[in-house]
């Protein structure tokens, strides 16, 4: 017998319905993690690698960061909003998980990006806080002086190498998972070859976000 | 010597309401063992370790050849079939739970209809009667039907639930098994006519969507379907949908 709403369905799908909202907000999700959050990552990384090069050129070369137009609109809409949308539904769904101990290298992933993502969220809070928010609230920016501080004091810069490597990790996987889930690599083989990029991904990024921390401890 | 023996450390449970408790029992070694056997040498002489007589273990088994999933449990922490699971490759002591991501009806017997219900939320199957004869389906080509053959081996046992970590109380995904099934409509010619729907039920919360790519499913699946490749392709297709409506609706 043929089901009624074989026949029914085709009519009732134009607009968008209930069951598109939900796969639209988790798209939302997995996208505003790459674009903007990732990108922004992979920018905030490459400006401060500059410290590498001594904090003098440092603070001359991010110099443009500072002069942006309308520049709380843009950080609003670059950063403010993707990072709460992202981190607030992001625990939700973490809400949802039961993580097990089934012995594969993927359920370790799954796991890591659960608990890196949670580290994540209170990493930024606290360094957005402490830096950009701070520089709203009293005027005060956060040149080599005051970063070259926090490098110098093992609490905050135990804090910091956790932090930025909980951030890359979480990015470098979630771009793997991000290439499952809009259906980039489909099969196993792909699946395998995007992951070891990911995981390369990982390293440098790690290399780097470690580099550039020590080097704020160097003296002025 | 002393003969050797096999311990087996059993979940038990009176009904789905009451609460588990462990029971042990040790039946004489015998080679070519597996648990389903082993349980039903328990139900032939039902006495603990500590020589209580108790009702017999209940379970629920039938092809005994690894292809109807009936007797799916966990056993050593693991899910799959007590049919194919040998004793010779067990410790002396093993131990065995129910799934304990469907609701137990006694002991090791579960409840899976919740997958059943998942296949009807998807609508996965492929209307073919009407009111006249139809006719022949199309042909479908040899690659084709190689995939799809993959896929029609889905027994809708539980283990890729059971393994998965978004499956749970707390969740409403309705695991990998119906995804696979999707996947499977979407290569036939005539399931073909009804993908949209199914890729909307695939949109749905419970859906493809709170997938949460640990991949579990494709590791402890028995019969090698390559549910995470049906996940990707799936993924793709709502994202094309999705696209193709924004432009084209």
């Amino acid at each position: 017998m043929a089901e009624p709403g074989a026949i029914a369905a085709p009519i009732a799908a134009a607009g968008m319905t209930a069951d598109e909202r939900h796969w639209l907000l988790r798209r939302l999700h997995s996208l505003s993690g790459i674009i903007p959050i990732g990108g922004f990552l992979f920018f905030h990384i490459f400006e401060n690698a500059f410290v590498l090069r001594g904090g003098t050129v440092w603070w001359k070369e991010t110099e443009f960061t500072r002069t942006i137009p309308f520049q709380i609109a843009v950080e609003a809409a670059v950063l403010w909003i993707p990072i709460l949308y992202h981190a607030i539904y992001g625990l939700i769904i973490t809400a949802t998980a039961q993580p097990n101990n089934y012995p594969y290298a993927r359920n370790f992933q799954y796991t890591m990006q659960r608990i890196t993502g949670v580290i994540a969220f209170l990493f930024i809070g606290f360094h957005v806080l402490s830096t950009r928010a701070f520089f709203y609230a009293t005027g005060t920016e956060t040149n080599y002086l005051r970063m070259h501080s926090f490098m110098i004091d093992p609490v905050y810069l135990t804090i910091y190498l956790i932090g930025t490597l909980a951030c890359v990790y979480h990015l470098t996987n979630g771009i793997f998972t991000f290439s499952i889930t809009w259906g980039i690599a489909v099969g196993p083989n792909a699946q395998r070859l995007v992951n070891r990029a990911c995981t390369a991904l990982f390293l440098i990024l790690a290399i780097a976000s470690v580099a550039i921390l020590v080097a704020f401890r160097a003296p002025a | 010597m002393a003969e050797r023996t096999q311990i087996l450390r059993i979940k038990r449970q009176q009904n789905p309401n009451s609460e588990p408790h462990w029971e042990e029992f040790e039946i004489p070694y015998l080679p070519h063992h597996n648990v389903i056997s082993m349980l039903m040498e328990i139900r032939r002489k039902p006495v603990t370790r500590q020589g209580k007589r108790v009702a017999p273990v209940v379970f629920d088994a039938n092809c005994l050849e690894e292809v109807c999933g009936s007797c799916t449990m966990v056993i050593d922490g693991r899910v799959r079939q007590g049919c194919s699971q040998l004793a010779d490759h067990l410790d002396p002591t093993v131990t065995i739970e129910p799934m304990s991501k469907f609701p137990v009806i006694r002991d090791l017997w579960v409840d899976r209809s919740k997958m059943f219900e998942a296949l009807k939320k998807a609508h996965a199957w492929i209307p073919i009667d009407g009111t006249y004869d139809l006719g022949p389906g199309p042909r479908i080509a040899p690659d084709v039907q190689q995939l799809a053959y993959l896929f029609s081996r889905c027994m809708t046992c539980g283990c890729c639930l059971e393994a998965c970590p978004q499956v749970n109380s707390h969740s409403k995904f309705m695991g990998a098994a119906v995804i696979g099934q999707v996947y499977l409509m979407s290569q036939h010619p005539t399931g073909k006519m009804n993908h949209d729907e199914r890729l909307q039920a695939m949109m749905a919360e419970g859906g493809i969507e709170d997938c949460g790519n640990a991949q579990n499913c494709v590791e402890v699946c028995p019969k090698g379907i390559p549910l995470t490749t049906a996940i990707g392709a799936v993924g793709r297709q709502t994202s094309i949908k999705w696209l193709r409506d924004l432009f084209m609706k």
